[in-house]
Formats: structure tokens, sequence, C-alpha cells
């Protein structure tokens, strides 16, 4: 078949019978959509804050970085542009601070101070504006500035500043766009000239990191070099170390997108295979006609698999661009919580990668729902076949051996399932995606069996279920296309529940978390929006003034901050002995937790999150070395625990450790603790009152501060949330629209059955029943495999991620889902029920 | 007069600026236990008739009486009542579910009329016995030949024992000896029930087996002929 004949062929096609490839094309775009969307939102947290690390570092292969905050001595800097392999380096002190607009809007901000080395190390010095690293303002990013409401420009602007314990009000030199600083004009980043960042700090002669552009061929000499004057108390380490640091703290979560795109791919199939099923009866009788004519085999095929190939093409195209909108407008933005550990960027990037892999799961969806055409090709009774049916697409339930042999199928994969899920707890999310194909597997056998009692309930019932009884026949006679809806709301109800009931059991177990960490104090101080006590600020002069408030027993201090540690950035957290025994009791994954506390209090041992331990092969009572300021220290493990919330993984230690290493007794929290009687809330004002408002510091009840941990852990789940909401938006749309064309498609047996005196109020109550019926059976599928699911990915959470997952919880929501489903399809579908359920029986008659 | 009756009947059609006449003045009478064969060619008028006898139009001149009753002055739920309780309908394409055996196919009238399923099965299954199907009751139309899915349909209109039996070209998709016997149990049944039976055919063979058979042209009964009475 000459390619101008193929495309006659289909262009007739589309003529006849475009309004079920529109229904075909929608449901395969909504999947890639769906798919696209995923992939892209999650590559463009890593990608765009590539693109913001690799503008700051420019063509610097190397770096020299400080394990705190507080920096390390810019004298360094002189000793490293002595180095004879050293091209190029430029000193950068980096703070993490909270931006105050001019209308109260406020967000954390990476703030760099820098010189104009830098500049010319990044290439920006000829585009950056020279009062960037000139004045003593400060210089905003153009989303930076967006977020808090200055317009580009920044005019005679005037934002306030929270650094380190203090509030600065400052003037905006000027808004940094594309054309001055490139891709990190997308990045929540503000900047100064360093001498004056240094001071607001009260970092005098300090700086964070040293980039390090070496000459060709000198990177590995360099290094040594590097590493020699970094002594052991700072890192040395490849200039875009960062990206790779984040990657490793977004890997949990973009797993758990992936499985979701994985289901949607799925999903996408299905709603194809639908709406093939929609057109299959013409297509099978055009297919025989060829045929008739002696059209070879082989050319049928081709023209099949170019149709489908057409179609695939033009829907996962709209899929594309709806999918980039979606990423656009529901999945656009950054997670908060990790805006403390990473600069990260907050534009969309669309990599070759999301882009080809959506386009080809839109065309193998297509070209799969395809192959059910293919069986007409094939020798034998095909042709015979296709001509004497009546044109009703769906074939019989197999028989009984069938039945058996695909129950014992299903029950293999469920075997293999579990096996995965108790023996490689690593691919939860691969085994997860095994259940959701052996959850379609299951749907034939569920259905069969709401049928058959759906079938006892009539025989022993009166005559008031003869609609059921009807219902009933009318269903066995659509059985594939039954099935396969089914099918569509039982993936969908999977896919939704498995990730939104693990999200949930997630957010219970933070929850748990969050509550056992702030119950050290009932008021806390720290700088604002740092939930993880990871910003140190001078406060030991404010500690000696609240102690002296009315109401206040005590004021302890918390310490805390990131460290490097074999690919990962961990949490170093920091706490009196006796306020970690609440925390330890729901974190501890093994180790007693009264041990945990006397050994922590004894000195020179930590809690570590299982996960770090694992890697590195060690048990409790083994020494981990950690890479402090003060050089490499070895602590023995008391414990294992959770991760506490931060993917990379956490280290507990003691207040005396910490000091001794870290060489610092500069509090990132204070707790206060009350006398009896007191109230949590009368103190936290008269806090506030002794602070006065140029703190900048925030002061919070435990309750506030653990309700501030939960909002900050949800926003950074919120996209599970939100693509678990889409599946089931999607599902309910696609079902309602195949059922709904499955209905009018069957018009000619309504007629007759029109004709046979039924009245349109009976053949209405007829197809409510039977799409109650099919989306039951696919919705029991779905809610019992995703409640399997849920478990699944609870236990990768749990044990490869180490997450604090509470165990499944109990909650009403898969109910509320499988009702959202059944009911909005029934409502949704009611209409063209009700209009299909007055067709005039003259149809029936050729009229 | 029980049975059917037709009064004059017309029915007209308005298409492209054209008015055509579909029936037009059609007088008739077939009377319980009476088996009228309807012969004409396609565009004659006969699926019109056949809509004005099941209530489904209504004349613009003329009567159409079912045992007395007046068919036009019936409101949309004693159509329906009418369609259930008295005609069985008999279409050339069978109009059977696929895929949904013999029994349920047979079943569906009776459980349209309010039976319990054990009833209307009970019931479906003597009418397939009384056309030779006791042994295909498992079957779907996939697995019964064309002769034998057209004996379900006939089992299933008769179940519901309808006093009118309308047959629309029910042998167009059947072989000449399937077709005589087809036509032959229709009308060994309108004997037997005391039904009125009208088969609306192009198969003169047929038609001859007919108690009176008719033609309709362009609208009218242009001619009447005895009929040929039982096949030898």
């Amino acid at each position: 078949m000459r390619p101008r004949m193929l495309v006659y062929l289909y262009r007739r096609r589309l003529r006849v019978h475009a309004l079920q490839e529109l229904l075909a094309g929608v449901g395969v775009a909504v999947a890639v959509a769906l798919v696209f969307a995923v992939l892209v939102a999650n590559s463009s947290i890593s990608g765009s804050a590539g693109e913001v690390i690799h503008t700051i570092v420019g063509p610097a292969s190397l770096q020299l970085r400080a394990r705190t905050e507080d920096g390390f001595d810019e004298r360094l800097l002189a000793r490293v542009e002595q180095l004879a392999g050293v091209a190029q380096s430029a000193p950068v002190l980096e703070q993490s601070a909270e931006l105050l607009g001019p209308h109260g809007r406020h967000i954390t901000v990476t703030i760099a101070g820098a010189d104009v080395s830098l500049a010319v190390l990044d290439g920006l010095a000829h585009t950056i504006p020279l009062r960037t690293l000139s004045s003593d303002q400060i210089a905003l990013t153009k989303t930076s500035a967006a977020r808090i409401g200055i317009s580009h420009g920044g005019g005679a602007s005037t934002v306030s500043l929270d650094l380190r314990g203090a509030s600065y009000s400052l003037r905006v030199a000027t808004v940094l766009g594309r054309s001055s600083v490139g891709a990190l004009s997308q990045a929540q980043v503000a900047i100064m000239p360093l001498a004056r960042l240094q001071r607001l700090a009260g970092l005098p002669g300090r700086i964070t990191r040293i980039l390090v552009q070496t000459k060709p061929g000198h990177q590995a000499q360099v290094r040594g070099e590097l590493r020699t004057l970094a002594g052991g108390h700072l890192d040395v380490e490849p200039a875009g170390e960062d990206l790779a640091l984040l990657r490793q703290a977004l890997r949990a979560g973009d797993q758990a997108s992936d499985f979701f795109a994985a289901i949607a791919v799925l999903l996408g199939f299905l709603f194809a295979f639908n709406a093939m099923l929609l057109t299959i009866p013409e297509q099978r009788r055009a297919i025989t006609d060829l045929r008739l004519l002696g059209t070879h085999r082989s050319a049928i095929v081709r023209m099949v698999l170019f149709q489908a190939l057409c179609l695939g093409l033009v829907a996962s195209l709209a899929g594309l661009l709806a999918g980039y909108a979606l990423s656009l407008g529901v999945f656009h933005q950054s997670p908060g919580y990790l805006a403390r550990a990473f600069t990260l960027g907050t534009h969309t990037v669309v990599g070759l990668r999301p882009l080809l892999l959506s386009l080809i799961c839109g065309l193998l969806a297509t070209c799969l729902a395809t192959t059910v055409l293919l069986l007409d090709v094939r020798r034998g009774p095909a042709l015979d076949s296709a001509q004497r049916e009546d044109g009703t697409p769906g074939q019989p339930l197999g028989r009984r051996t069938a039945r058996r042999r695909l129950a014992l199928v299903v029950g293999l994969l469920l075997a293999l399932t579990t096996a995965g899920y108790v023996f490689l707890p690593g691919f939860a999310l691969v085994v997860s995606f095994g259940l959701a194909l052996t959850c379609i597997l299951a749907v034939p056998l569920l259905f069969d069996l709401l049928l058959g009692c759906t079938d006892a309930l009539v025989r022993h019932g009166d005559g008031r279920l003869s609609t059921l009884a009807l219902a009933l026949s009318s269903l066995r006679s659509v059985t594939l296309r039954s099935l396969v809806l089914a099918a569509t709301g039982a993936v969908a109800l999977f896919g939704s529940l498995a990730l939104g009931g693990a999200r949930v059991d997630l957010l219970h177990g933070i929850e748990g978390f969050a509550h056992g960490y702030v119950t050290g104090a009932a008021v806390w101080i720290d700088t604002p929006a740092d939930y993880q006590g990871v910003n140190d600020f001078r406060g030991e002069q404010d500690s000696a003034r609240i102690a002296h408030l009315p109401g206040v027993a005590g004021v302890r201090s918390f310490q805390g901050g990131f460290l490097q540690m074999g690919g990962r950035r961990v949490w170093i957290t920091v706490r009196p002995a006796d306020s970690s025994g609440a925390i330890l009791r729901s974190q501890i994954i093994e180790g007693d937790p009264a041990t945990a506390v006397k050994r922590l209090s004894a000195g020179g041992w930590i809690v570590v999150s299982e996960q770090i331990a694992t890697e590195r092969h060690l048990k409790i009572g083994q020494t981990l070395t950690l890479p402090t300021p003060t050089g490499p220290a070895g602590f023995r493990i008391a414990a294992l625990s959770t991760n506490f919330g931060w993917s990379p993984g956490m280290v507990l230690m003691s207040p005396a450790d910490y000091q001794r290493a870290w060489q610092t007794t500069a509090p990132t929290a204070l707790g206060v603790t009350l006398t009896a009687g007191a109230s949590a809330t009368s103190v936290r004002s008269s806090i506030e009152r002794e602070l006065g408002p140029g703190s900048g510091l925030q002061i919070l009840t435990a309750r506030a501060r653990e309700s501030e941990i939960d909002a900050s852990v949800s926003e950074g789940l919120s996209r599970l949330s939100d693509i678990s909401s889409l599946l089931v938006l999607a599902a309910i749309l696609a079902l309602a629209a195949a059922l709904a064309s499955s209905i009018h498609q069957r018009r000619a047996l309504l007629c007759e059955l029109r004709l046979a005196g039924a009245r349109p109020q009976r053949l209405a109550r007829i197809l409510f029943l039977e799409t109650a019926l099919t989306l039951s059976a696919g919705a029991l599928t779905g809610a019992l495999a995703g409640l399997y699911g849920q478990a699944l990915i609870d236990s990768y959470l749990r044990h490869v991620t180490g997450f604090p997952v509470s165990s499944i919880t109990a909650t009403p929501r898969p109910l509320e889902i499988l009702a959202l489903v059944v009911v909005a399809v029934l409502a949704i579908v009611a209409i063209p029920a009700r209009r299909a359920s007055r067709v005039s029986p003259t149809l029936a008659l050729g009229k | 007069m029980g049975g059917l009756e037709l009064e004059q009947v017309v029915k007209h059609y308005r298409g492209a600026g054209e008015e055509v006449r579909a029936v037009d003045g059609v007088s008739l009478h077939v009377a319980p236990g009476e088996m009228v064969a309807l012969e004409g060619p396609s565009g004659s008028g006969k699926t019109t008739l056949l809509l004005l006898i099941a209530a489904l139009l209504t004349p613009e001149q003329g009567v159409v009486r079912y045992d007395g009753r007046d068919l036009a002055g019936l409101s949309e739920r004693q159509a329906c009542d009418y369609l259930l309780r008295d005609v069985g309908f008999i279409f050339q394409d069978f109009h059977l579910m696929p895929r949904v055996c013999a029994l349920e196919n047979a079943s569906i009238k009776l459980l349209l009329g309010g039976l319990r399923l054990r009833e209307a099965q009970a019931h479906a299954r003597t009418w397939l016995e009384r056309v030779d199907l006791g042994d295909r009751l498992e079957h779907t139309p996939e697995e019964l030949s064309g002769g034998e899915r057209q004996r379900v349909a006939i089992a299933r209109a008769l179940a519901g024992e309808p006093r009118l039996i309308l047959a629309d070209e029910p042998t167009g998709n059947l072989d000449s000896a399937r077709s005589r016997d087809i036509v032959a149990l229709l009308h060994s049944i309108a004997q037997e029930r005391d039904a009125a039976v009208l088969l609306v055919t192009h198969d003169h063979e047929a038609a001859l087996i007919a108690d009176r058979s008719l033609t309709l042209r362009d609208g009218r009964l242009t001619e009447a002929q005895p009929g040929g009475g039982h096949p030898s």
C-alpha cells in the first residue's frame, strides 16, 4: 500500500469517525500530559538549580568549602592564588537569610557576598551592574524581587533582611534580570559586596567558599594542593558538587513521582484502549472490506499502524503542550524545605529526556491499543467473524479454564510482589508497578465475582430485581469494554490511593517527629522559616535577657547545621540530652531510646539515620567518622533512627560534642521552658517585647512551631498530592467519556428494548446499574491493590529513604476517593444515559 | 371486531420540500389467529406501516385500532405497556444481545414485564424448546447459526405471549429453506396462540405460506391475493 493510499484511507476514516478518533486522541493526550508534567516538574528542580550553579561557578572546576556558615579565614585566598595550577579564583560568603519586602511578603534567600573577582570568573563582569558589588545596598535577582513584590528595576525600594539574629533595612541597588546574570536571575538569591555582608553577618574576614579555575591539565595537582591547604578542616570538591547533593536529596521524591509517571503511562494505555474500543466495530468492518477487495494482510497491518502512529503523534504533541502548561501551572514550585540547604532555581526546564520519554509513551500506548484490530488480520475465522458479528465490540470472558489460569497468574504475581516487598525493599516502587499490572489482571476476576454475586442476588430476589437482571445481561454483552473501563478505574484508584495513602502516612510520621522535636521547650526562638535549626545567630546575650522574664524557668540552646558527608548533605541536629528522649522514642528504628539518651549525655556517641549507617555497613556501637570543621572526628553509634524528615539523613549529637568539634557555641534555636502555671502565649509576647522588632528572630510557641514544621513538609509533598488528585480527575473524565460513548454506541440495542416496551425510566435505571456495577468492580480492585501499594511505598520510604512513616493509617480516604469516582462518573454519565434512554424506538427499524 | 384494524390510514413525510405519502389510505384487518404477509419493494411504506401499528407513529388521517382501542389516543406509558404486553417484534437483524446466552436473550421481555429471573427463564426455556433450541440454551448468538438466532428472536418475542406479532423481514438474512421453516413456525404459532401476525417480507415464497398476502406499493395496498396456506 502506497503512502498516498495510507493517507487517503486515514482521511476517509477521519471524515466518518472524527468523534471517536478525537476521543481516542484525548485519552492519549491526557496520559502524555500527566507523564510529561511529572517528568518536567521532577527534572526542573535539579535542572534549574543546575543552571544557577553553573552560572555561579562559571568555568571553576574546584572549590574549597567551609563546613559551617561561619566560614573560614579569607586570607586562605591568597595562598590559593599562589598555587601554580590555579588560573583564577574567587571568594564567596554565602548565608541563608529571610528577606521581607515592602508589602510584607517574605522569602528565604541565599545571600551571596562577593567581589569583582567572582564576576570576572563567571564572565558576568561586563553585564552585571557595577553597583551590585560596590555599594552598601543589596541587589536582588528578578525572581527574589518579584516574590516580595518589587518591580523590575527596584527603584527606591527598601527591604528588611533578617540575618543571623539581626534585622537590617537595606535599599535595593538593582534588580538583576537574565541579561545581567543569566540563569541566576531565576534563583531566590540576593547579592551584596563581600565586605558588607561580612559586617552584617558578624563574620569579618570570613568566607564560605573559594571557587577555583585551574589551568588546563592541572586539576588533579591543584586538588591535591587544596587538600593540603584545607588540612582536613574544609571540603575540597568539584565546583558543581551542590547539584549532585541536591539530586541525592531529591531522589526519594523523584522516584515516587517517577512511579506515578509509570502509573500515568498505564492509565494512558487504558484510556487509549477504551477509546479504541469505540472505533473497533467500524475499523473491523473496514478491514474486512479491504480484505475482501484483495488487500494483502501486511498492507492492512501497515494501514493500522500508520493510523495508530498518526493518532499517537498528534495526541502526544497535544499532550506535551498540555503537560507543559500543567507543569507551569500546577507543579511549578520549588520545594521550600530545601531552600535552606540549597540554592534553587525557579524556572521550568524542559529537557530532551522527558520530551522523548513522554512521546514514546504516547506512541506506544496508541500502538498497543490497536493490537486488537490486528487480530482480524490473522488467518482463519477472523474475516468471517468480523463479517458476521453485529459490530458490537468485545469478547466473552474466558472460559472456566482461562479464568483459572488468570487466577493462577494473578496469584503468582501477588506472591512475587509480596516476596519483593519482603526481600527487596529497595525495589518497592518497581514492585508497586508490578502490583499495578496485577491489579489490571485481577479486574476480570473481581468483575466475574461481582457479576456472580449479583446474579445470585437476582436469582433469589423478587420481580423488583428484574431491572438488575437486565443490567447484568446487558453488561455481559459488552464484557471486554466493561473490563477495560473497570481496569481504568482500578489503575487510577490504585495509583491515587497507593501514593496518596503513603503521603498521609508520611505526614502522620512527620507529625509524630515534629511533636517530639518541639517537646523540649514551650516557646522557641530561631531565625525565620528555619524549622530545622541550621542557621545560627548571636543568641548568648538574648538567652540571658530572656531567662529573667517572668514565667521563664530556663533557656536552653539548640544547635545544628548541614554537613557534606559521602555525597549527602546531612542534617546535624544538636539537643540537650534530656530533651532528646521524646523525639528518640518515636524515631528510633534500632536501639533503646533510654540507653541512647544516656550515651549521648556521656559524650562521644551519636544517633544516626539508618540509611547512613547501612551505606557504610555500620552497626550500633561501631564508629562513624564525621568530617567536622575541626577535622575528622569519630563518634560511636548509640542508636539508628529515621531521617527526621530530611531525605539525605541526620545525625543527632550532644551540645558538648558539637561545640568541641564545630568550635562554636552560637545557638540556632533557643528553647524556653516555663515555670508552673505560666502561659506559653504570654511568655512568647513578653519575649517578643524584650527582643524588640529589630531582632530578626521569630518567637513561636511549641504548638506553632510544630504546625510550621508540618506545613513545611506538606509543601514538599504537595506535588505528590497534586498528581494524586490529577490522576483521579483524569480517571473520572476518561471513564465518564468512555461510558458515555459506549452508551451512545449501544443505541440500537436500547431501541430494541424500547420496542419491547421498556420505558425510558427503566432504560435509564438499567444503564445506571450497569455503570455502577462496572465502576464498582474496578474501584474495588483498585482500592484493594491501592492499600497493598500503600504498604509497599510506606516500606520503601521507611526502609530505603529512612523517612519517619507511620504504619498504615486507617483513614476514610480510600472510601472517599472510591465514592468520589463512582458518584462523579455516575453524575456525568446520567446526562447521556438519560438522552439514550429516550432514544426513539424507530431507530431499530432503520428509520 | 378483535385483532388489528386499520381504516384509511394516511401518513406523510416531508423531505426536501416534497411531501411523500408513505402510507396512503391503507385499510387492513388482521384477525386473531390469522397471518397476513405484506410484500412490497423498498420505500413502499412497509416499515412506516409497522411503526403506525406499533403506536410509534401517529397517522395524519384514519385510525389504527388493536382490540378495538384507538392507538393514537395512547399516552407514552400506555404505548409502552401496549408494546410490552400485546406486541411481539421480530427483526431482520435479530437484535440479540451479543455474548449473552439464548436463555437470557429470550428472557429479556419477561424481565421487562417484571417477572422474577427464575420464572422468566423457565418461561423462556419453554419457548426456546418450542422453537427447537432446547439444546442450545447456553449458546451465545455468536455460537448460533442465522436460523437459530432468528428462532431465539422469535422465542424472545413470543415469550411474553403477545396477541399481535409484527415481523419485519424476519427471513431477510436466511436461506430459502430456513425462511420457509421460520415463516411456517410463525404461522403455526399464530394459529395455536390465536395471535394476529403481520409479516413484512420481500420473499414471495415465504409470503405464500401466510393466510393472506398483500402488496404495498407507493403507500397503497394495491393488490390482495389469497394465501397459499401451509407449505406442502
